[in-house]
């Protein structure tokens, strides 16, 4: 049943989409019908070049995403729990936290060139944010007796960190990695738009320039259908290692 | 400031001399002065905000305190609430505080634990999948596990249902004759506190007001609770607790 109402929706869109197309009511080459989108996404499959793009752009994110995620934990953990480096890092957070990810790109180019460094670093740099901020607030949220309790069981701190602060705070960590996977591809398409020679974002920019508005909107609803499916495989995935996670869930 | 004096003796001793502990501006304990013989059971009770909790935070060393506190051994705590770790197991809860000796040694403590707390069967539950008498069990079990000379508990029976918690008294009153520690519990129930204790403190104003010593036997029984002199004991308590706040 939840499938149904999950599914209809999207159905009914495409056939009212497909009917306005056909319609002569809109431009259809500026609009073009579903089943056209469809067809161009084909080509682009038997061509092979969607699965280049989609193997670049899966890449980088992966890469962007592993860098920000684990800084931004780390840190966040960090800026959480220990009070000195809470007050040199935090100021300098709060700061960067503000700026759009979109525009330091090109300083990041100044810096790193239009490669693959820069691609990776805007990625990296827009996830460490969200995930930053949940894991700091999930840090400071530890019960206190938690920590005591910890305290007469153990005198390494490293497993005290390990082994009480970041699973307390991993509720908020994964909420912010959810977030991170989202800004993730926003940074991926971004990024391609200059200097890249493969990806989904370098496909919409040159199907754009061709006027190919099929294949500009092929890339897009693979782009859009990759972060979904990224997030419930994330959901689905943090559970699986994580597996009392679904007790500190709200029901 | 005072700083716990824990020997590696052992031995269970805790001897206070005029500790203070403040918040702020408010003296919560006031030169306070305590015995503990090893081994010993101590209830301590009186109303809210006595300094019960705030006694216990200081000899754990939880808190900064003024005074001398010295503790002949290791120390282990029971909270009444988040007192177990949610993301670990049972059996990796119990196992939180060993990791010290070899991995076969540990195993072997944690099913001893394990079957003192009658959880065998349990030792890769989550605390969400267990009871409130069960998850209290396994923060007694993490506690007890590194064999530790004191035992603090805060209300540790606090949130369970009348008949949970008297199955819990008797348990643990076996497990504190098998084991020998000496522990300390803070709680507001009487019959608890009479049943368990060798010393009832009662606190007030940030020093024991008045001290009980339990006149009853061992090994204790439920039907005790019933006997005039019991319920004697009670009714003073009760009544110089009542008196104070």
């Amino acid at each position: 049943m939840k499938i149904i109402r999950n599914v209809a929706p999207i159905i009914v869109v495409l056939i009212g989409w497909e009917f306005l197309s056909g319609s002569g009511l809109v431009n259809a080459a500026l609009f073009p019908p579903p089943s056209k989108v469809v067809i161009a996404l084909l080509e682009m499959v038997r061509s092979g070049e969607m699965l280049r793009d989609m193997r670049a752009s899966y890449l980088r994110l992966i890469i962007g995403l592993i860098c920000g995620a684990v800084t931004g934990t780390a840190v966040g953990l960090l800026t959480g729990r220990v009070r000195l480096v809470a007050d040199i890092l935090t100021p300098l957070i709060q700061i960067l936290r503000p700026l759009p990810p979109v525009a330091i790109i090109p300083l990041v180019i100044v810096w790193f060139g239009i490669g693959e460094p820069a691609k990776l670093f805007s990625i990296a740099f827009a996830v460490f944010f969200p995930v930053w901020t949940n894991s700091h607030l999930g840090a400071q949220q530890v019960p206190q007796r938690l920590l005591w309790s910890a305290s007469t069981l153990t005198t390494s701190r490293l497993k005290i960190f390990w082994r009480v602060i970041f699973p307390a705070a991993l509720p908020f960590t994964a909420a912010g990695l959810r977030i991170g996977i989202a800004v993730g591809f926003v940074m991926v398409f971004v990024s391609e738009l200059m200097g890249s020679s493969e990806g989904l974002g370098y496909q919409i920019s040159v199907a754009n320039l061709a006027y190919r508005i099929d294949k500009m909107m092929a890339a897009l609803a693979v782009l859009g259908a990759s972060g979904a499916i990224a997030d419930s495989l994330f959901a689905a995935g943090i559970l699986k290692v994580f597996p009392w996670l679904k007790f500190s869930q709200t029901k | 400031m005072a700083e716990v004096l824990a020997n590696k003796v052992g031995g269970g001793q805790i001897t206070v001399k005029n500790l203070s502990v403040a918040y702020k501006d408010l003296l919560v304990l006031e030169k306070m002065d305590l015995e503990v013989r090893g081994g010993e059971f101590v209830c301590l009770m009186g109303p809210s905000g006595c300094g019960k909790t705030t006694l216990l935070n200081a000899l754990a060393g939880f808190i900064p305190a003024s005074g001398d506190i010295r503790v002949a051994g290791k120390i282990g705590v029971v909270f009444q609430d988040h007192s177990v770790f949610p993301w670990m197991t049972v059996a990796e809860n119990i196992a939180f505080g060993l990791g010290n000796g070899k991995r076969s040694d540990e195993d072997e403590v944690v099913r001893q634990h394990l079957k003192l707390i009658r959880l065998e069967d349990k030792s890769d539950k989550y605390p969400a999948e267990l009871s409130g008498g069960q998850v209290q069990r396994v923060g007694i079990a993490r506690a007890l596990a590194p064999g530790p000379d004191v035992v603090l508990m805060d209300e540790p029976f606090g949130a369970l249902d009348r008949y949970t918690r008297e199955r819990m008294q008797q348990w643990l009153l076996e497990v504190w004759t098998e084991r020998n520690k000496t522990i300390i519990l803070v709680t507001h129930d009487m019959d608890e506190a009479i049943f368990l204790a060798d010393r009832i403190l009662v606190l007030n104003d940030g020093s024991v007001a008045v001290e009980y010593a339990i006149p009853f036997g061992r090994p204790r029984i439920e039907e005790m609770k019933f006997s005039a002199e019991f319920i004697k004991l009670k009714k003073d308590v009760f009544e110089r607790i009542k008196q104070q706040s």
